[in-house]
This record gives structure tokens, C-alpha cells and sequence, in this order.
């Protein structure tokens, strides 16, 4: 045994000295899993006041929904008004009982009418960046309507909106080909650059529709329009992300469906003379026909050749409407051209960087020249159907 | 309770090997991306690390041979054979001054930062306190003993990193590194300069060689144990840079911690990986500040040789701890250790240079053969 009385003092402590601090038990958490940013009506203050909704999970309901069928919701909406987002988001502690919980959060929707003021967006952002219990992975959506319906949609097979959205967007660029959604982190490189950029512009009607883009103006600041579906496709082939992208074409008059497996974009930037700079944009696409209404015989080489032409020039169309769009209408380089020049021609760039977007506005004078090249992989299991 | 004896109170070259490491990764392996990207262009910092490594690992080796050429002789003594006792004891204070501070200065960094992120009501100086206790319990025990628990815990610290730059290879968007090569010389040395403080306490040797036994391949050793810290430094910049931009992480404040929350295992196991890094950080600067700790009263009691050793440390820890609570924000806490942490590296590269010559010029023989 222990002779030293010390010893057996040391052991007393033990027990009245534990304890934690920081303790919060997990019932005591509200996961917040997404969060909705409105403006409220301006009153012609200078500070806008903000309406926010916060999405937290409600675990007996999700376990509820698995069980029985679902009485329960699985979430629970909380809207506050005020200035200071930060502020808000603590607030919810008040009116929920809960200790609101920031390191879960996946989605945040801003409302179109906050994207659309000028350097309220990336103010607004600041809280999300700074705070150290967010994450960096949090995605970023506009919503054409207010902000805040988005959290209400729910489907049978998904009941929590945030997550939904989440899914909802991943699929879609992963299996439709839509424009990767952009993670706050990515926003915070791109305001600090100050470069234009898209996000996913979701539309609430009978579902949760992702077939559109917001446009941010770099420079600006702010959102300064929409990009359509056909657009958007034009935006991707660009990107040149090797996702599956459906094109519907005619041929004949008679539609045609072909399927990219893949897909390669190759961008070169002549800067030789910096007011009328000339962009070649290669794309190669391989695809299958996955429809086709149409009697022709498509085991004939010719055909297929003829075919691949008109689905270059399906595509050279989807493109040029969409660097049309984004260099005429919204003078914004979202097609990464910049990016371009500044890694291959650094020297060139110093000295139009300060007016890509503004002032000179030498991306104005870009020059674009579009090149499709279509391979067809395969027809499919059958030859024609009539 | 009294404190375990090891048999033999000497160390390996191996365990001297990986002290080095154990010292160099500290408080500034945090932001040491972010302090390279403001001063250079795109990914041209890594030059600067790797430069900024090649010249202090020269002038560790250089250390390692002054320190060499008086086998068995502390460096209190074979600095007053050099030049004078009293100035040898001017040198000796004015290194008790750097690692007191240095070390004050790490246990309010680990306080401040793990407040920030890990306890939200903890009071920083019950942190600090509860730090201090820790390091002090490691140092007042046997020399040896801290130096295997060194050894104990870098391999964990090495594969921590490892795994952070790893699990964020796929996030890397290789447009980030381009163009190459375009900050100016200017840019550089400012990169160099930048660096200092992720390599301060590389001069370890000098006091610490007196106990190896049988040192025949330090010099090897000493550019393994080196070249270690490098390398993790050059990877963990690259992952920062290739993943976040330059932009981004000059205006990140810990850029390291942002890399570890980027962090994504799929299937979603494992989620919060940076909790596990913050461990394992803290467990990093243990190191750090146990060993300055040590070498701070390795020196005291090389002057006031009647003193026992626990009772130095006991005297010293109050003064630690109110050093390390005097500044009042975050601000001065960073411009001091910053300062320090400079001036320190700059002062033990003269030391270094500085006895080593007089030591050339007095024509002192390595007497090992003897």
C-alpha cells in the first residue's frame, strides 16, 4: 500500500476537481444544417436589415419518418429579423432552447433581391468566413424567389430541405452536367480576386428546380443576371468536366439525343495585341446516340459523319449564345479567360488586370473563335426504328 | 512519489535527431502558409522555406561541429574558453532570456488558439495554467525521459500532417501554382525572413551535445533531423497554396487548421478531422516548449551550480507563466513572438559563426581520438 498521505489527497481532488467547461451535452445542440438570408424591405437606411431562417434538424423526428411512416417533421424553421447576422444566428438559442450548432451547416441560400444589391453579398459572407466553427465546404445558392421557401420543400423521399437542396444539386451536376455548385470558400477566393462567377439560381414551382445560373459581377459586385438553361450548358462544355451532358440536336429536322462520355476543352489565349485579344476555345466530344427519330441507316460512315457535324454545330451554338451572353449583354468573364492569361501570360496580364471588367474593359474586345470536333462512340443497341 | 531514475541521464544520436524536428514544429506551422503568401507571388514561396532550410541546416551543422570540437564540456564552459567567462555568462543569459520567452510565448499561443476553436468558455489563463502544469511536470523530471517522449511522439505528429496533406490531394486545383517563378529576389528574402519563425530553436545543439554519448555521425543526423521539418513545411505550403490560391491564404489566419477542416473522408466515418490535428498540434508544441524549458534550466544551472534542478524549475514557472499572460491581445502576442522569435534566430546564427571562427583562430583540435 501507499503510505504517503499525499497520495491519497491527489485522489480526493480528482473527484471534486473534474468537470469540463465547454461542456454541451448533445441533446442540448440544435444542428443547424442550412440557413436562408432575405432582405427586408429598404427603408432607405444605409444598414439593410436582414430576415434569416435557420434550419435545424429535429432527430426524433428523422427517426420518426423511418419507423412509423412520419407524424413528425424532421426540421424546425426559426425566421428572425436584425442587422448583424451573427447576431440572429445566436438569437436562435433564445427562441429554440437549443445551442445552435454552425459546424453542420451545408447549404446557405441567399434571396435574388440580396444578390442583386451592391457589396451586400460579400458583407454579407463575412460572418461565415470568419467564424471558426464554419466550414469552408458550405454551398452557396440563389433563389429566385424569397430565400427562405427554399427551406420548406420537402419530398417524400427526403425530409429535410437542406439536405435536399444538397442532393438536389449534386445530382444534378453529376449525372445531368449542370454547373458545379460553388462551395463558400471558393467565393471568398474569387471576391478577394474580384472576378466575376455563377452560382446555382433555384427556382421553387411544383419541384425544387436547378436549371439556371446567377451572374455575379466581379468588379460590380453584385448579381447582374440570369443565365438560362441553354447558357448554362454552354458554361459547362467550357469548363470541360468530364460529367455526363446530354445534347438534343436536329438533324434532319428530326430531334436526336447523344449522350458525352467525355469531354475536353482546351482553352489558348492569343494576347499578342491586348485590345483585340483572340480565344480559341477546342472542344472534342465523344458521345453516344441515346435517341433518335429518324430512319435513316446509321451503320453508314457517311451518316455518322454527317451527323457528328451537326452536333459540332449544336454545340458551337450553345457556346457562342452563351460567351455572347456573358461578354456582350453582362460584360462579365465567368468563362475563366482571366485565369487563362494570368497563369500562361502573366506579362500580359499586369498590364490589363486592372481593366479586365471595368474601366478599358479589355475583355470586351476578346475575340472568341469556336472549334467543335464530335466523335460518335456508339449508336446504341439498335440500328433505325420506323 | 519520487521522480524515476534512468540508469544512464545521456542521449542518443538518434533521439538528439529527432529533438530537432520536435523543436522546429511549433506555433508557426499554423500560419506559416499564410506569412509566406503575403510576401510572395503565387506558389514561388516554397523557394523561399527550402532556401531558408538549406542555410540554417549549414549553420546547424556548423554548430554541431563547434559544439563537437569540446567533447563532454557544457557550453557555458567551452564558451569561456573561447572568449571569457564573463562574456561567456553574458551569452549564456542572454539564450535563458530567448527560450524563457520563447516558450512563455508558445504556452500563450496553445492557450490562445485552442480557445479559439476548441473551448468557447475556458478561460484562456486556466488554458495556459493547465498547459504550464503539463510542461513543468516534463521537464522536472529526468532529460532522458524528455527526450524519448520526443520520439514517442513525433512519428504521431509526422503521420497527422502526412494524412492532412494526403486526404486534401484531390481538392488541389493545379491553376493555383501557375504562373511560376515571378516574385522578385526582393519577394524571396522576404520569404526567407518570413520563415524564421517555424525554424526558431534550431540551434538546440549547442547546448544539448554534451550529452550524447559517442557522437559519430551527428553531422548526418543533423541534416536527417533538419531536413525533416523542411520537407513538411515545403508540403504543407504546397497543399495550402494548390487548394486555397495565394490569395486566400494570405488572408486566412490559420491556414494549416483551414486545411485540416477541408478535410472530407468519404463515406462520412470520420468528419471533424481537425479536432484530431488540434491534438496532435498540442502535442507538437509540448514538445516545443518542454525542450526551451529545458535548456532554459540546463543553462541556470550550469551558472548557479548549487542549485537543484527541480528547484530552478519551480522558480522559473511562475516567471513563465507571467510572461506569458503580460500582453494583453492577440496583436502583441504575435509582434512579440515575431520579434523574438527573429531576433533569436539571428542572434544563434551569430553565435554560431561567431565561436566557430574564434574557435578556427585559436586552432582548437577536435580531441576525440584522445
Amino acid at each position: 500500500m501507499i503510505k504517503n498521505k499525499g497520495f491519497y489527497f491527489l485522489c480526493f481532488c480528482s473527484f471534486i476537481l473534474s468537470g469540463c467547461w465547454d461542456v454541451v451535452d448533445i441533446e442540448d445542440r440544435g444542428f443547424i444544417i442550412g440557413s436562408a438570408i432575405d432582405i427586408e424591405e429598404d427603408e432607405g437606411g444605409k444598414q439593410p436589415e436582414f430576415t434569416i431562417t435557420n434550419q435545424m434538424v429535429i432527430p426524433a423526428g428523422i427517426a420518426s419518418m423511418i419507423q412509423s411512416g412520419g407524424s413528425e417533421e424532421a426540421y424546425l424553421n426559426f425566421t428572425s429579423k436584425g442587422k448583424s447576422i451573427y447576431n440572429i444566428q445566436e438569437e436562435v438559442a433564445a427562441i429554440s432552447s437549443k445551442v445552435p450548432f454552425f459546424e453542420h451547416l451545408t447549404v446557405l441560400v441567399i434571396s435574388g433581391d440580396v444578390a442583386k444589391k451592391e457589396h451586400l453579398f460579400s458583407n454579407l459572407l463575412d460572418t461565415y468566413y470568419r467564424d471558426v466553427n464554419m466550414r469552408r465546404g458550405i454551398k452557396v445558392i440563389v433563389s429566385e424567389e424569397e430565400a427562405k421557401n427554399l427551406l420548406e420543400f420537402t419530398t417524400p423521399a427526403s425530409n429535410l430541405p437542406a439536405m435536399h437542396i444538397e442532393e438536389n444539386l449534386e445530382k444534378s451536376s453529376k449525372h445531368v452536367g449542370f454547373l458545379k455548385p460553388k462551395a463558400i470558400g471558393d467565393i471568398e477566393e474569387l471576391h478577394l480576386q474580384e472576378k466575376s462567377f455563377v452560382l446555382p439560381y433555384l427556382h421553387y414551382g411544383e419541384y425544387l428546380e436547378y436549371k439556371s445560373g446567377a451572374v455575379f459581377h466581379g468588379p460590380k459586385d453584385k448579381m447582374v443576371g440570369v443565365f438560362n438553361t441553354e447558357e448554362m450548358k454552354g458554361l459547362t462544355f467550357l469548363e470541360g468536366e468530364s460529367t455526363t451532358k446530354i445534347i438534343t440536336f436536329l438533324y434532319e429536322e428530326k430531334i436526336f439525343a447523344l449522350k458525352v462520355i467525355r469531354l475536353e476543352s482546351k482553352v489558348t489565349v492569343d494576347p499578342k495585341n491586348i485590345d483585340d485579344m483572340r480565344v480559341t476555345i477546342d472542344l472534342e466530344i465523344e458521345g453516344i446516340i441515346k435517341e433518335s427519330i429518324n430512319q435513316e441507316d446509321l451503320t453508314q460512315s457517311q451518316e455518322i459523319e454527317s451527323i457528328q457535324k451537326a452536333v459540332s454545330n449544336e454545340v458551337e451554338k450553345i457556346v457562342e449564345k452563351a460567351l455572347k451572353k456573358g461578354q456582350e449583354d453582362l460584360g462579365t468573364d465567368v468563362f475563366g479567360i482571366w485565369r487563362k492569361l494570368e497563369t500562361k501570360h502573366y506579362d500580359t496580364w499586369k498590364k490589363v488586370r486592372d481593366d479586365w471588367e471595368e474601366g478599358e474593359y479589355y475583355f470586351k474586345d476578346v475575340e472568341f473563335d469556336v472549334n467543335v470536333i464530335t466523335e460518335i462512340y456508339s449508336i446504341g443497341a439498335t440500328n433505325k426504328t420506323t | 512519489m519520487n521522480p524515476f531514475k534512468y540508469s544512464d541521464e545521456q542521449v542518443s544520436e538518434s533521439e538528439f535527431m529527432i529533438a530537432l524536428p520536435s523543436v522546429l514544429f511549433g506555433v508557426a506551422i499554423l500560419s506559416l502558409p499564410r506569412d509566406i503568401a503575403l510576401v510572395t507571388l503565387f506558389s514561388d514561396g516554397w523557394v523561399s522555406i527550402l532556401l531558408a532550410g538549406i542555410i540554417f541546416t549549414f549553420i546547424a551543422i556548423l554548430g554541431t561541429k563547434l559544439a563537437a570540437l569540446f567533447p563532454e564540456k557544457s557550453f557555458l564552459s567551452y564558451t569561456s574558453f573561447l572568449v571569457t567567462k564573463p562574456v561567456a555568462i553574458v551569452l549564456t543569459f542572454i539564450n535563458i532570456f530567448f527560450t524563457i520567452f520563447l516558450s512563455a510565448y508558445s504556452i500563450r499561443s496553445v492557450a490562445y488558439i485552442s480557445q479559439q476553436y476548441l473551448f468557447d468558455h475556458t478561460p484562456m489563463e486556466v488554458l495556459a495554467l493547465t498547459f504550464l502544469l503539463v510542461v513543468i511536470y516534463a521537464v522536472s523530471g529526468s532529460r532522458a525521459g524528455l527526450f524519448r517522449l520526443n520520439v514517442l511522439f513525433l512519428p504521431i505528429i509526422l503521420f497527422t500532417f502526412l494524412f492532412v496533406g494526403l486526404f486534401n490531394i484531390k481538392w488541389i486545383e493545379l491553376e493555383n501554382y501557375l504562373p511560376m517563378f515571378q516574385s522578385s529576389v526582393m519577394d524571396y528574402l522576404k520569404g526567407i525572413t518570413k520563415s524564421f519563425g517555424a525554424l526558431t530553436g534550431f540551434g538546440i545543439m549547442l547546448f544539448y551535445v554534451v550529452f550524447i554519448k559517442k557522437p559519430k555521425h551527428l553531422t548526418k543526423k543533423v541534416v536527417i533531423g533538419m531536413s525533416i521539418p523542411i520537407v513538411f513545411y515545403v508540403m504543407i505550403f504546397l497543399v495550402t497554396i494548390g487548394i486555397y490560391g495565394n490569395l486566400v491564404t494570405g488572408n486566412l489566419e490559420h491556414p494549416t487548421i483551414a486545411l485540416a477542416k477541408r478535410i472530407d473522408i468519404p463515406g462520412g466515418i470520420f468528419e471533424r478531422v481537425d479536432a484530431v490535428v488540434f491534438t496532435i498540434w498540442i502535442m507538437a508544441i509540448f514538445n516545443t516548449a518542454a525542450i526551451l524549458l529545458d535548456i532554459s534550466i540546463l543553462l541556470l544551472s550550469s551558472i548557479f551550480k548549487k542549485m537543484k534542478k527541480r528547484m530552478l524549475t519551480f522558480i522559473l514557472s511562475p516567471i513563465i507563466y507571467y510572461i506569458a499572460m503580460f500582453p494583453q491581445q492577440v496583436d502583441q502576442v504575435k509582434k512579440i513572438l515575431n520579434f523574438i522569435s527573429q531576433f533569436n534566430i539571428y542572434f544563434i546564427c551569430a553565435l554560431i559563426v561567431g565561436l566557430f571562427v574564434i574557435a578556427k583562430i585559436r586552432g582548437v583540435k577536435s580531441n576525440d581520438k584522445k
